[in-house]
């Protein structure tokens, strides 16, 4: 039982009690008096009557008369008289059939009087002893009269007092909630802070929660900083602040081969030029230049959301460029900032050629670098300064236009066999369960090639048909969730333009809430990039997902980890890092320091760390020395 | 000597002299059968019979037993009297 509710229920008690009590102790009080003055009137009476009879020619007869006349009047229960040898003169005695009061109360309260009793005589003669007692329907009666009132009195009072102390408990109610409600939020990894309640006692509990929140937080943020610093040395060109080549190139690896990637187009830019003018006019000049390079690049980011920049050589910069953006557009504009940054610096010699070509599902990243390089150096044999595209081979078949992919994603929505779920398997570190995380796949065309979702996400995202195939993933997830209780979990794609519809939510919930059973067993995750700038939307998930049992948190996690911070209050399940960190671990001590550290301040506020895009068993091993809980990728994959 | 064979009477005294004297109080003691009580007072220094008592006319009687309506309670039916059997105690006398 709450605490609230105790308190609720001992002061109803008490007062109830006591109530009672006062009520019988005043009901005990009348009754005394009651049968004090029935005493007192019995024996009244029967001294009257004696005087009244005490003549010289009193005969028993008279007495008899008498006494009987005195019955008949009808306020007596008895009269007796006894002559002085033992011999009863007169024996009446009725019994009331109105008690005056109910049965149970006279039961209760019975009235205990003394018969009033007198001798009768003429003159020195003894005739006898009287003896009388009053009807007691009357007392009975006042008795039940003061007990209603009394009753009723108290019933007053009581409900008087029931409603300050509801009030008084109403006022301590709110900041015991607030307190219970901070306490609740730090289970589940939600380190918040509240406003301090004014009840001393709460004032006090509150405080110290407060302290040690804050307390947590500002050593999580020290330790983040650091770590922080680390993963910018291991991964990122100094001079420029772009990912540096290792990191990129890691990057891309996966980009062509995971099924859920956000990118869909590679570009390289490169300064052809940077040698000469390197040897011409020094080495700080050509730095500043690469400086500003970096920060043209850099600030295309804010343009299209999840664009991923690095140095891949002296001269050659690397652009991955999100699926769905229009790359030709924006490098356009980039070669356009670019010129400009570079003739201030370089005149004749700030040549920029820019090559790219789209992502092809599984081709090998080396002939992909080798494609867009040819496209760079048939920029810069076509003259210089301009964008080519490198063609690849398209899949026949294939919608082309915004229309056709459109009604052909209406279609798998509508057609139960257009959409499935592929299961990858994962390893959870100490967890034997059977964990899977499980990308869609769509289907164009009864017989086509099933496609990754990499392919048609990034294009159902441009047409606002992505929170509906959202839906369909999860209703799958659930159903198979269902049918095999065996599977331990189901980790589950959610886009961050979905979190962010009220809509979808709503439905979502509706969703969750019709599979108890299987709700518990699915993990949702939310790109970092996306799900970071919608913070509130992520908040207001977790909170609300967590509360039906599911799990949430953030894939493709660590180019965000500066804001780590964020993370503190949100009551998140876990992280996935992104494979650009996790490719190559066991040979890059730079990175091993940074995830080490990300493991333990993650872990420090209950948040579980997994690495995707594990490729080998060298990574693998390394991965859970370092304190990873569990691991995604080929290395796992079962065949 | 059994409580219930003793008595307190008052007596109306009446005479040739005075025919409606004053009341006054009489300790009658009834025998067996009870026809004709020994009355002791401070009138007579003998203790007579009421048959040859003729200055006085009982009104009323009474004795200890009916001079309590309940022992437990303060109030007793006749509180003068319990006065005087206090003051008796007080006193000496049991």
């Amino acid at each position: 039982m709450s605490m609230y509710r105790q308190l609720w229920l001992s002061i109803l008690a008490i007062a109830l009690l006591g109530l009672l009590a006062g009520l019988y102790a005043v009901l005990l009080n009348a009754r005394g008096y009651l049968e004090t003055e029935l005493a007192r009137k019995n024996h009244d009476n029967a001294a009257a009557l004696a005087l009244a009879l005490n003549r010289h020619d009193t005969t028993a007869d008279d007495v008899v008369v008498a006494a009987t006349a005195m019955f008949d009047s009808g306020h007596y229960e008895l009269v007796r008289v006894t002559d002085p040898d033992g011999r009863m003169l007169v024996d009446l005695a009725r019994r009331d059939d109105d008690a005056g009061a109910p049965d149970w109360f006279v039961a209760w309260l019975t009235l205990r009087s003394l018969p009033g009793s007198a001798q009768l005589s003429a003159g020195w003669a003894p005739l006898g002893t009287l003896v009388l007692m009053s009807r007691s329907h009357f007392a009975y009666q006042a008795l039940w009269h003061t007990a209603l009132s009394m009753a009723g009195a108290m019933a007053l009072i009581a409900l008087l007092g029931i409603g300050l102390v509801s009030l008084v408990l109403h006022r301590i109610r709110r900041p015991m909630q607030a307190v219970i409600e901070q306490a609740r939020a730090i289970t589940e990894h939600r380190f918040v802070t509240i406003p301090e309640p004014r009840v001393p006692e709460f004032r006090q509990l509150a405080a110290a929660m407060n302290d040690t929140v804050g307390r947590l937080r500002g050593q999580f943020e020290e330790d983040a900083r650091h770590y922080d610093n680390l993963r910018r040395e291991a991964n990122f060109d100094p001079l420029t602040g772009l990912a540096n080549r290792t990191f990129f190139l890691a990057s891309l690896d996966h980009a062509v081969e995971a099924e859920d990637t956000l990118f869909g187009a590679l570009a390289i830019i490169r300064i052809p030029h940077l040698d000469r003018i390197n040897r011409e006019q020094g080495r700080e000049v050509a730095d500043e230049l690469l400086r500003q390079v970096g920060r043209a690049i850099a600030e295309l980011a804010p343009f299209c959301v999840g664009a991923h920049a690095g140095r891949l050589t002296g001269a050659d910069f690397g652009l991955l460029l999100p699926a769905g953006c229009d790359s030709a557009g924006l490098l356009d504009e980039l070669l356009g900032h670019l010129g400009e940054a570079m003739e201030a610096a370089a005149e004749r010699d700030g040549e920029v050629d820019i090559g790219y070509g789209d992502l092809v599902h599984g081709e090998d990243p080396a002939r992909l670098l080798a494609r867009v390089d040819a496209a760079v150096a048939w920029a810069q044999s076509a003259g210089g300064n301009r964008v080519c595209h490198a063609a690849a081979d398209s899949a026949p078949g294939l919608p082309v236009s915004a229309a056709e992919w459109r009604s052909a994603i209406h279609y798998a929505l509508q057609d139960g066999d257009a959409l499935k779920l592929v299961h990858h398997a994962m390893r959870i570190h100490g967890d034997p369960a059977t964990h899977r995380e499980c990308p869609l796949r769509m289907r164009v065309g009864d017989d086509g090639e099933w496609l990754p979702a990499s392919r048609f996400l990034p294009l159902a995202e441009r047409l606002g048909l992505v929170q509906e195939l959202d839906l369909a993933t999860l209703a799958m997830a659930l159903r198979e969730l269902d049918a095999d209780e065996c599977l331990g979990g189901l980790w589950v794609n959610l886009s961050a333009r979905s979190i962010a519809d009220p809509a979808f939510l709503r439905q979502m919930k509706d969703l969750l809430e019709r599979h108890p059973d299987g709700r518990s067993r699915l993990w949702l995750e939310v790109p970092e990039t996306g799900g970071l700038r919608r913070l509130s939307a992520l908040r207001d998930l977790a909170r609300d997902l967590k509360a039906l049992g599911c799990h949430v948190g953030l894939e493709h996690y660590g180019h965000h980890f500066n804001q780590i911070g964020l993370l503190y209050d949100l009551g998140l399940d876990f992280l996935k890092v992104d494979p650009g960190f996790v490719h190559g671990i066991d040979g890059n001590p730079g990175n091993q320091t940074f995830l080490a550290g990300l493991c333990e301040i993650a872990h420090r506020i209950g948040i579980r760390v997994y690495a995707e895009g594990v490729e080998t068993e060298a990574e693998l091993d390394k991965l859970i020395e370092l304190g990873f809980d569990g691991v995604t990728g080929v290395a796992v994959r079962e065949v | 000597m059994p409580d219930a064979r003793l008595r307190l009477v008052y007596a109306r005294a009446t005479g040739a002299a005075r025919p409606n004297g004053p009341v006054h109080l009489v300790l009658a003691w009834f025998p067996a059968g009870g026809r004709d009580p020994l009355l002791l007072d401070n009138r007579d220094v003998l203790v007579k019979p009421a048959s040859l008592r003729a200055d006085l006319k009982p009104v009323f009687s009474f004795n200890g037993a009916e001079s309590w309506s309940d022992t437990q309670e303060a109030a007793p039916a006749r509180p003068m009297w319990v006065d005087v059997l206090r003051r008796a105690r007080e006193e000496g006398f049991e």
